[in-house]
């Protein structure tokens, strides 16, 4: 077996000379993130199986209770992200670092990739449970409401700043994710909606049971381990984009130096 | 909401042709419909991450990414 080899400028010794890297150490991944990953993929098939194969049709909606195991865990995990964002947001305004920076730029940035899976899910699940695929109601438009927020954070992030002026614009965004999340979930209960109450979140038993109840457990947990492994990666990302951007940053101002010194 | 109706229609024309020769497709139309578009969105997204993860990790030295030690 040959091992691939590519190159890096060595900075480090600031030569600008192409030094050797294995191929398999490039990239976010550890051995950790690996093992996770390879865990995230044998949840995901056998959520797939349970499903789409073992969980039977439900009474009411039929084959179509299949998409509770897509669109629930995608409504959770957004939900998930959006809370891990303003709340990182929060301890940004009160520590200041890049960790919780990254952080709270992760979590909104997949809170808003997950969002968006909610909409199309849900539009889908709409057209087969409703009859249509939009509709004015409280849930559905506090969550495009959502979805906009969490787009507005990720275009303020990328408007040209200093880190401290691009950190406090977007914490405060981030902290307004947190009312938007309790008004999205309230939305049922608060105002007439066309949209069902928790299945299973409640004070009362579940609606469901048996291999449903089992299905619908095991999508949330698999989309909390992708949360997890996706998470980490696009932390370790943004981490990198920084240093990158700083060492451009240091190559340019050594470039015009020594420019300086040859005149 | 054309583009999602589109998804459900050629969903619901492989569920009656090809993957479950269900005599009523309607439902498996939907149902395939919303888990191929969150493994699109995820996956899509997941695939994103990890090149650009790389596109940057060759632009720096490797003590840059502290994760490998």
């Amino acid at each position: 077996m040959t091992t691939q080899i590519d190159t890096v400028t060595d900075r480090a010794t600031g030569s600008g000379a192409k030094v050797p890297v294995a191929d398999g150490d490039l990239g976010t991944g550890s051995r950790r993130t690996q093992v996770l990953g390879f865990v995230c993929l044998a949840a995901v098939a056998l959520w797939g199986f349970l499903g789409l194969v073992a969980s039977p049709p439900d009474e009411v909606q039929g084959e179509a209770v299949r998409l509770m195991y897509v669109h629930v865990p995608v409504v959770t995990v957004a939900y998930l992200a959006s809370f891990i964002g303003a709340l990182a947001s929060g301890v940004w305004l009160w520590r200041k670092t890049q960790w919780w920076d990254l952080v709270a730029a992760a979590a909104v940035e997949l809170a808003a990739v997950f969002t968006a899976a909610t909409l199309v899910t849900g539009a889908i699940w709409g057209g087969a449970a409703w009859g249509t695929y939009w509709v004015w109601d409280a849930r559905l438009t506090s969550t495009a409401l959502l979805f906009l927020l969490q787009l507005g954070y990720l275009a303020v992030r990328r408007i040209p700043a200093t880190s401290e002026v691009r950190g406090k614009r977007s914490a405060i965004l981030g902290l307004l994710l947190v009312p938007n999340i309790i008004i999205v979930n309230q939305s049922v209960t608060w105002w007439r909606s066309i949209h069902q109450d928790a299945t299973v979140f409640k004070l009362s038993p579940p609606n469901i049971h048996g291999v449903q109840y089992f299905a619908f457990f095991w999508s949330l947990i698999t989309g909390a381990l992708i949360l997890l492994w996706l998470m980490v990666h696009r932390f370790r990302v943004g981490y990198l984009q920084d240093q990158v951007d700083e060492h451009g940053l240091d190559l340019a101002i050594a470039e015009r130096r020594a420019e300086g010194e040859t005149r | 909401m054309s583009a999602v109706a589109s998804i459900v229609a050629a969903a619901d024309v492989v569920a009656q042709t090809t993957v479950t020769g269900y005599s009523e497709p309607a439902p498996w139309g939907y149902v395939i419909a919303g888990w191929v578009s969150v493994v699109a969105i995820v996956g899509g997204y997941t695939g994103w991450v990890v090149v650009k993860g790389r596109k940057l990790a060759r632009q720096l030295p490797p003590e840059e990414r502290r994760w490998m030690e």
